[in-house]
């Protein structure tokens, strides 16, 4: 049976999710500076992005060699974010009384792996749906905390935060942070529509969201910034819209349903590639991705090596083009 | 296969913490507290809705000295709520960092400076040095002084905040200057 | 015997061997009338069940009409005669086989056998009582029609064909249930309505093997997706208004013989909060009160979770002034939060359930009993406190706004509890996140439940997001068929 396409909301809203998440848990200081590395960063994935599209258009699949190397990288990109989660939970207060502890943070992410191994059983289809609405009612309530947050703050303390990584080093991180283009590269072709424009609709989503997001944080955590270990996160949780009001606890809620969504969009672009690789293997494929990302989040992957994957995975397209080329001369 | 794991996860659900305890009034929750010290610290807390005052609580942080003052007083304490921290002498950077990262007090949280503590204990109540401080920040007399501004303000080398005693507000001070 | 098996028996043209046969095949049941006599010089008799026609009816319009015909000579000619001749009912199909005669009979018409022929013409005399047009019980309404569906298949047909006078609809009768034998009338306007819909309807409603179909829930599950879903993606209504609206958007409707309820195929989840109140009063107005009833639902399913959660694990998340509140109401309470949770909706459920089944003259015992218990007692002993009490009966109140998915939310309330209580706003976050998970999975027929929120159609948001005016909502000649996902 023909899987329905995605439309292109569809699509930003399943990436969307997951590089906000792994925003979320990014370490280190942030400020303008940051935003504005992040940002191009952005606009020079989309560039990057455009082998991909002509592939799209003219209706050719990627190679099998290709594809396995795809989804080795989401695989890894997965086990990066179980990664990331085990270190933020131990932040965000997730389980009450203990999350900082191996047993609070096993059961954090054990149960979120849960739901996301329930949640991508259900199928492409339905977390497509399911991901439209949680990020639109999730980019509502970052609004919420980002406003609160801001106006409580002293502007002054975004010329006090400082990155530490000068604009190149934010920039590269921005490639550490975007593994999930191996997820574009497989979800592309299954959506409808114009493919640069649902590539374009992402990239211009994310490089805003992004420097909305490092705005923010850089804005409310500029004082403290050396003291603090996610920016982000506690940004959120130094939200405050009233006096006497805090706020933090709706976003661990955006926490945990961002997490869940950005893990189950990997496991099921993961298991339909899989599908497509090794098609006998019928059943129990998202919890066979999902043990697979949980043991790849063991693996000692440095931030360099998450930035040469990234763009290797964006330069994939362009090299199965010319290959295509290639072979079409010969 | 779905329903067996979804049943076996609710089974497992149903057995962890939290439905035994869950009672609201199980908790102490603090309003004030006075910090003195500098190798070990000394705490003196008020606390919301309750005759109990603990005094002269000490640890070699203030965590430590958390964990000793709920086993003086047989309960958890909740320090989300705290509203006022009075520093006397002590690593104040150290003390607040700490606030913000374990106790996780509130962003709000007022922060003062007051050379003698145990006298302000005996003079005034929590509720009556809140309002003093807020008053003085209202009409000026005093820098805001939240917890995140204050901490910011060591951080670059020294913050100024509010000065009290057993007679109310005194002026500013500033703290955590080298 | 099975239909089947009676299907092959045939009418023979000796009269008195089809009696016999038909009495063995009835076991002599009580309630089958043979009323022998000659009519125009050949021996005929008139087959029914008692109770299931009109006495008055068979006596004028037949019996009478028959029996004073003068000698017509052959079987073969009486019969021609009946046919063209006398006018005995507006409904009259020929019987050759038995099957056809049961069903018939039971369904409250006459067979008239005829010695000497292998067929017998039927009358449609139907005189069984059946309850009259009333107002429907579960979709109260203030400024529509009052009517509401009965018993019988043929008025409800009627109340929908009374609204919609067009050419284009179309009510098939098929009969399902191998001992019921229950008539099902496929409703749907044949310009508007998707045919691989209907399609897939005919050969669902072919897999249905059941011996009887009592009910809507007989047949819903078959008109369903598979796979565990928490929400109906098959509808009901009591209201042939409300009905004739849907088909008009080319929906499929199976009404029941027997159950004054219509099944309406597909249904989506925004669906739940849309009454025909709504396009009678302004569209401010109606904008507002459908916002509302959004939150009535996220109210109803969440609020004592999330009571329970910020309560025990987030105190934070309240203002001072209210945990203190709280802290002083629960001081005397001697069960933990959850459990006085757990009972107050325990109790509110059993009380719910006891008011239904109860008898009615004793139904007013049930809230003097309830109330003073719950409300008074349990209170002042110190059982429940007050602010916990007033929150569950928010949550309850929140939960009549939208009654039709009472079941849905009476277990997610509880399920939300459990995983509130357990692990506070990240248990109830993962939970949301698996429900919503399922809503989006079901479908129907390739209609997406969450339509049209995801996929997003604006469009659609005239009447879901806000009620838009008609004169803008009759621009938009709207059918289902927008929502299916290819």
């Amino acid at each position: 049976m023909t899987e329905k396409q995605l439309t292109r909301q569809q699509l930003a809203a399943m990436l969307l999710m997951t590089d906000v998440f792994a925003l979320f848990c990014l370490r280190g200081g942030l400020s303008a500076v940051t935003a504005a590395a992040f940002a191009a960063a952005c606009g020079v994935q989309f560039v990057l992005t455009l082998p991909l599209v002509v592939t799209v258009r003219r209706g050719r699949e990627l190679p099998r060699a290709a594809l396995w190397t795809v989804l080795a990288g989401l695989v890894i990109w997965g086990g990066g974010l179980f990664d990331m989660l085990w270190d933020a939970a131990g932040l965000i207060f997730t389980v009450p009384g203990n999350s900082w502890t191996i047993s609070g943070r096993m059961l954090t992410s054990g149960l979120i792996a849960a739901v996301c191994v329930y949640a991508a059983s259900e199928g492409r289809q339905a977390l497509a749906r399911a991901s439209v609405i949680a990020a639109a009612l999730g980019a509502v309530c970052l609004a919420v905390v980002a406003v609160s947050a801001a106006t409580g703050s002293d502007w002054h303390d975004l010329t006090l935060a400082r990155s530490g990584r000068g604009f190149l080093g934010d920039f590269t991180e921005c490639f550490a942070m975007s593994g999930g283009v191996s997820t574009l590269i497989l979800l592309l072709p299954g959506t409808k529509g114009e493919p640069l424009a649902g590539t374009g609709v992402y990239f211009a989503a994310k490089g805003v969201i992004s420097a909305v997001e490092i705005l923010t944080a850089a804005l409310v955590t500029g004082g403290i910034m050396p003291l603090v270990t996610c920016p982000v996160i506690t940004a959120a949780q130094l939200s405050q819209p009233f006096p006497t009001q805090r706020i933090d606890a709706l976003f661990l809620m955006i926490f945990a349903i961002f997490a869940v969504f950005a893990l189950a969009v990997q496991t099921v672009a993961a298991a339909g590639a899989l599908g497509r690789l090794v098609p006998q293997f019928t059943r129990l494929r998202s919890a066979a991705v999902t043990a697979a990302m949980l043991g790849a989040a063991f693996l000692p992957i440095s931030r360099e090596i998450r930035v040469v994957g990234t763009a290797v995975l964006l330069l994939i397209p362009l090299a199965a083009l010319a290959a295509d080329r290639t072979g079409g001369r010969k | 296969m779905r329903r067996l794991f979804a049943l076996l996860c609710a089974a497992g659900l149903l057995t962890l913490p939290g439905c035994s305890s869950g009672r609201v009034n199980d908790k102490y929750y603090l309003r004030s507290v006075t910090i003195t010290g500098n190798r070990d610290v000394s705490l003196n807390m008020d606390f919301f809705a309750e005759e109990l005052r603990l005094t002269g609580v000490s640890g070699s942080s203030p965590q430590d000295a958390r964990r000793h003052a709920e086993l003086l007083c047989g309960r958890d304490i909740f320090t989300g709520y705290t509203e006022l921290v009075v520093l006397g002498d002590c690593d104040s950077r150290a003390v607040l960092e700490a606030m913000l990262r374990d106790w996780r007090v509130s962003p709000s949280c007022l922060v003062v400076y007051c050379s003698a503590p145990d006298e302000l204990a005996d003079s005034l109540s929590a509720e009556e040095l809140t309002g003093i401080v807020r008053e003085a920040v209202r009409q000026g007399l005093a820098p805001e002084c939240g917890l995140v501004s204050v901490l910011s303000g060591l951080l670059r080398g020294g913050a100024e905040v509010p000065e009290v005693c057993a007679e109310g507000f005194r002026g500013v001070k500033k703290i955590g200057s080298t | 015997m099975r239909p089947d098996e009676l299907s092959r028996i045939r009418i023979s043209p000796d009269l008195e061997h089809n009696i016999t046969t038909i009495q063995s095949i009835a076991h002599s049941s009580a309630d089958l009338l043979v009323d022998r006599f000659t009519a125009g010089g050949v021996r005929c008799a008139l087959l029914c069940c008692e109770g299931m026609v009109s006495t008055s009816v068979i006596t004028e319009l037949i019996l009478e009409p028959v029996t004073s015909l003068p000698d017509i000579g052959t079987p073969d000619a009486l019969l021609r005669y009946i046919q063209d001749k006398l006018l005995l009912s507006l409904d009259r199909p020929e019987v050759t086989e038995l099957d056809s005669l049961f069903r018939l009979m039971n369904s409250g018409f006459a067979v008239l056998l005829i010695d000497g022929l292998e067929k017998a013409p039927a009358f449609g005399v139907q005189g069984y009582p059946t309850r009259g047009i009333q107002e429907p019980s579960g979709e109260a309404n203030i400024m529509g029609a009052h009517e509401g569906f009965a018993e019988s298949l043929h008025l409800n047909m009627s109340l929908v064909r009374r609204r919609l006078k067009s050419p284009e609809l179309v009510m098939e009768i098929i009969t399902k249930g191998g001992v019921s034998r229950t008539d099902l009338c496929l409703c749907y306007l044949q310009d508007r309505v998707p045919q691989e819909l209907l399609a897939h309807i005919r050969r669902s409603l072919g897999k249905m093997k059941l011996e009887a179909v009592l009910s809507t829930g007989y047949v819903r599950p078959f008109l369903e997706g598979k796979g565990f879903r928490i929400f109906d993606s098959a509808g009901t209504t009591e209201r042939p208004d409300v009905l004739s609206s849907k088909l008009i958007e080319g929906r499929v409707a199976v009404l029941i013989d027997g159950v004054p309820y219509a099944v309406v195929v597909p249904r989506l989840f925004c669906e739940s909060f849309q009454t025909l109140d709504d396009y009678a009063f302004k569209p401010y107005y109606v904008t507002l009160i459908r916002w509302i009833k959004y939150a009535a639902f996220l109210i109803t399913v969440l609020l004592p979770a999330v009571y329970t959660a910020v309560v025990v694990y987030h105190p934070e998340l309240l203002n001072s002034t209210l945990l203190m509140l709280l802290v002083e109401a629960e001081k005397q309470a001697p069960l933990s939060i959850v459990t006085e949770t757990a009972g107050v909706l325990l109790m509110y459920e059993i009380i719910r359930e006891a008011g239904i089944r109860l008898p009615k003259p004793v139904g007013g015992a049930v809230s003097i009993v309830s109330g003073l218990i719950i409300g008074d007692a349990a209170v002042q002993s110190g059982l429940v406190s007050t602010p916990l009490l007033t929150m569950t009966a928010l949550a309850v109140i929140s939960g009549f706004v939208v009654p039709e998915l009472n079941p849905q939310v009476t277990v997610l309330r509880f399920a939300f509890l459990i995983a509130g209580s357990t692990l506070g706003l990240f248990g109830i976050s993962l939970l949301a996140c698996a429900v919503l998970i399922n809503i989006c999975a079901t479908e129907d027929f390739g209609f997406p439940y969450t339509a049209p929120i995801s996929p997003f159609r604006l469009s659609g948001m005239q009447d879901t997001a806000v009620r838009a005016g008609f004169r803008k909502m009759q621009e938009r000649d709207f059918t289902v068929e927008e929502y299916l996902e290819k």
